[in-house]
């Protein structure tokens, strides 16, 4: 195993105060106990409570806390797929898991899947008959897919740049592919779509570790022929991005994946670094308001800095404040889960506390997850960065 | 991405350092590994407890034994900075907590003698208004409370401890343990933070009381585990005493602690509000480097990793539990610019045998050298950088374990360090635009 040093942990708990989870919930035991503590029992080929593992959000903010570098996420991750070899993941996990299939059909179906899915009756039987819980939000499937619109319309010329879009921009989000596709035009470049399949992530966080790793393997066959023609790679949700560069090699042992990493690219940081080199479009018009702005972990564990808060500060007028840091809770797939949507709700507790004491009017963020949570629990509207981009390049 | 000045360090050095930058109007980044260490602390601010720091009993003024230490110690950064711009960066934090609303009280003129959990005396001179009348120089009774179950506070160990201190009269108060069965924090883990909130709440708060209220006898102080709110902790705390009508007191828990979460999370949200940026989870950053210049640093080292630049550096990466210095078993360097470090090259001589001898270990003082701006030396005491400053741990000769100086040193140069460095971004901006007026005129 890659670097599992235990016992660089110093035991300072520090780790414990800052895990969502361990505050919102008393069955999952906290980091240090379930990550480098338990680790000393899993090397003498003890077993470990499944619902310890379990309930853990994978939001690495242990990671991000920890003075001494214990890949405490790492441990635990590795340490239920050690788990799931003995026991299959539910028909509900499965079907969450398969998120991008489900989403695949559900967009054929649409606007017929949308008004199953909206239905109470239909949602009382996923929430008694699988446990997906009913009170979750569903995202609406969008008929024309992201793709779709991209293969209807010419690209203009000019420097060529492929983008990773993921499931969610696909299926749900369209308009926010749309904005890549502008703002990076506006700058000069032709983007690319190259063939990808999910990431992953939603298989890795349910326990269907082959099936991740065989998804991984098509993504870095068709990324690697665009980087190998001096392609660059931008992706726009940092939760794909992580998976596509950390969990790759890291997780499900996908070596090739290290030559890959450094030409993908997190949006705003690839634009941040165009004004870097003084070739970014700066022909913003002025947007005079004040949104705030949530950094998903996921972003944090790109470590990257917050490439979009500086991104959105060159746009005139505008006032950008960071949220204070915290999880929203949503976790990918965890909190449509019932035994978990009360977790997640209280994850994000903090945070949407203070979106509506700070009477926020349009909360931003990277992430989707991030953004379908704080919606549906403050009911404020949340965009991606580079949809605010593409206004100030508009108005 | 240009800044005027860029922090490295979350803890309470690099915050203060980024506090009093930013107030100087310039434009600052924190960049951090972690959450800094002061949820490691105890949220108090030690000032100069032992000095020398193998003396049994605890000083009872920092500011009088400054003389002694600036004659007996004089690289220590105390001896350093000098009376004066110790207490003007001490009444600079102090204003700022309470205008946040967590009151610290004290001088650096004289120390309170807290309680430890293990029930043995710290000398701090400053602590949160919420631990005040624990000072162990004020006589009567005290009720020491404990939860069942929440393993960082045994109030009967702590009461045993503490009255073989009072027996021997070098404590004024005495003490009686009480452990309060059946908490119920909602089946969340029974750990300081889970408390802090339940007590954020007024209904736990009121079903705390209806439990306690019995308990006590008339004249008695009451003393609790330091887990009394997180976010509204004042208002706990002064509503738990106005509801029980007793006065009460936290005592400083093991980590994680909530008093050092509290400072860390105010100290965030004030500089947050103040516009200034903090990216965490900077673990690997490589330094740009232009002959005696510190230019930036690139994040993550990666070919396309983000540059951050600024004028000018505060390095407050602490000393080991910080990350700021490192050792293999044959040296002992500073992990980010490879400063010079002065250690003895004899190994043995590092440590010394007794754990926790009362003269501190060596290694507690290892660190950078520093002229009286704060600026860090080579061995042979020239400036290795024109643009770089330090702060807290980092800084050598200070040895907080045993002396109890860490919080003072950190507010002090943090402080200091904060307002040097906005200076040199000034006055350095100013020099560049009179070279430019004088290119122009030529």
């Amino acid at each position: 195993m890659r670097n599992t040093n235990i016992d660089q942990c110093i035991k300072c708990s520090i780790c414990n105060a800052y895990c969502p989870v361990l505050q919102a919930t008393g069955l999952f035991p906290g980091p240090k106990l379930s990550g480098p503590d338990a680790e000393r029992f899993r090397q003498e080929k003890n077993t470990i409570l499944p619902d310890w593992l379990e309930h853990c959000a994978y939001c690495k903010i242990c990671e991000m806390v920890c003075p001494h570098d214990v890949p405490i996420p790492e441990l635990h991750i590795r340490s239920r797929m050690a788990w799931r070899k003995k026991a299959k993941p539910s028909f509900r996990d499965w079907l969450l898991g398969h998120s991008y299939f489900i989403g695949r059909l559900g967009s054929w179906a649409a606007p017929l899947s949308n008004l199953v899915v909206g239905r109470a009756f239909f949602r009382w039987l996923l929430d008694r008959g699988l446990g997906i819980d009913h009170r979750a939000q569903m995202p609406l499937y969008r008929r024309q897919t992201f793709e779709k619109w991209f293969q209807a319309r010419r690209s203009p010329s000019g420097q060529p740049l492929a983008y990773f879009y993921g499931c969610y921009t696909n299926y749900f989000d369209p308009t926010l592919g749309q904005a890549v596709v502008e703002v990076l035009e506006k700058n000069g470049f032709r983007l690319i779509l190259p063939p990808q399949e999910c990431c992953g992530l939603p298989l890795l966080g349910n326990g269907l570790y082959d099936l991740a790793a065989k998804l991984g393997e098509k993504n870095l066959k068709s990324l690697k022929k665009n980087v190998a023609a001096g392609i660059e790679v931008v992706f726009s949700s940092p939760s794909c991005g992580m998976t596509l560069k950390q969990e790759y090699e890291r997780i499900l042992n996908l070596p090739e994946a290290s030559s890959l990493t450094e030409h993908l690219i997190e949006i705003s940081q690839f634009l941040l670094q165009l004004h870097e080199e003084g070739s970014l479009n700066l022909d913003f018009k002025k947007l005079k308001d004040t949104y705030y702005y949530h950094v998903p972990c996921h972003l944090r564990a790109l470590r990257v800095g917050l490439p979009a808060m500086e991104l959105l500060s060159l746009i005139p007028g505008l006032k950008i404040i960071e949220l204070p840091e915290g999880c929203c809770g949503l976790a990918g797939t965890y909190g449509f889960k019932r035994e978990k949507y009360a977790v997640a709700r209280e994850v994000g507790d903090n945070l949407f506390k203070s979106i509506q004491n700070l009477k926020a009017k349009m909360v931003i963020s990277d992430c989707e997850a991030c953004r379908m949570q704080i919606s549906h629990h403050t009911g404020v509207k949340t965009f991606h960065p580079l949809q605010i981009l593409r206004r100030a390049y508009r108005e | 991405m240009v800044y005027d000045v860029i922090v490295i360090g979350a803890g309470l050095a690099g915050l203060m350092a980024a506090e009093a930058a930013q107030r100087q109007g310039a434009r600052v980044l924190i960049l951090a590994r972690g959450m800094g260490s002061l949820p490691l602390t105890t949220g108090c601010i030690d000032g100069l407890g032992y000095f020398p720091s193998d003396s049994l009993a605890p000083l009872p003024s920092p500011l009088k034994s400054l003389s002694l230490l600036q004659i007996n110690k004089p690289q220590h950064p105390y001896a350093k900075l000098g009376a004066e711009k110790i207490l003007s960066a001490i009444s600079h934090f102090q204003d700022l907590c309470c205008s946040a609303g967590i009151p610290y009280e004290g001088t650096f003129e004289a120390n309170f003698l807290i309680p430890t959990p293990l029930g043995t005396i710290h000398p701090s001179f400053l602590v949160p208004k919420t631990m005040t009348s624990g000072h162990l120089s004020l006589p009567g009774l005290v009720l020491l409370l404990g939860f069942s179950g929440f393993k960082d506070f045994s109030p009967v160990m702590a009461a045993q401890n503490l009255n073989a201190l009072h027996s021997q009269s070098k404590i004024a108060p005495s003490f009686r343990a009480h452990v309060l069965e059946g908490v119920d924090l909602g089946g969340k883990a029974i750990i300081g933070p889970n408390f802090a909130n339940a007590f954020d709440q007024e209904d736990f708060r009121e079903g705390f009381v209806r439990q306690v209220r019995p308990l006590l006898r008339p004249g008695e102080r009451l003393g609790l585990p330091a887990v009394l709110g997180l976010h509204h902790a004042l208002e706990a705390w002064e509503d738990l005493q106005k509801k029980m009508e007793v006065e009460i007191f936290e005592i400083p828990l093991p980590p994680p602690s909530v008093p050092g979460m509290r400072l860390y999370s105010l100290l965030q949200s004030h500089l947050r509000e103040k516009g200034v940026r903090v990216i965490m989870g900077a673990t690997s950053l490589k330094p740009l480097v232009e002959q005696k210049w510190l230019k930036g640093f690139n994040l993550g080292g990666a070919k396309n990793s983000p540059n951050y630049k600024a004028s000018a550096f505060i390095l407050a990466t602490g000393k080991f539990v910080g990350g700021g210095l490192d050792s293999d078993r044959g040296r002992i360097f500073e992990t980010l610019l490879d400063l010079p470090v002065r250690y003895p090259q004899n190994r043995s001589e590092w440590f010394r045998p007794r754990l926790l001898a009362p003269e501190g270990q060596p290694f507690n003082s290892f660190g950078v050298e520093v002229d009286e701006n704060l600026q860090p030396l080579d061995l042979e005491g020239r400036i290795i950088y024109k643009n770089l400053f330090a702060a807290g741990g980092i800084i050598a000769q200070a040895d907080s374990m045993s002396e109890k100086s860490g919080g003072g040193v950190a507010v002090s140069t943090g402080y200091q360090a904060g307002k040097l460095a906005a200076n040199f971004v000034r006055g350095s901006s100013a020099s560049s635009a009179i070279s430019a007026g004088e290119r122009t005129a030529g």
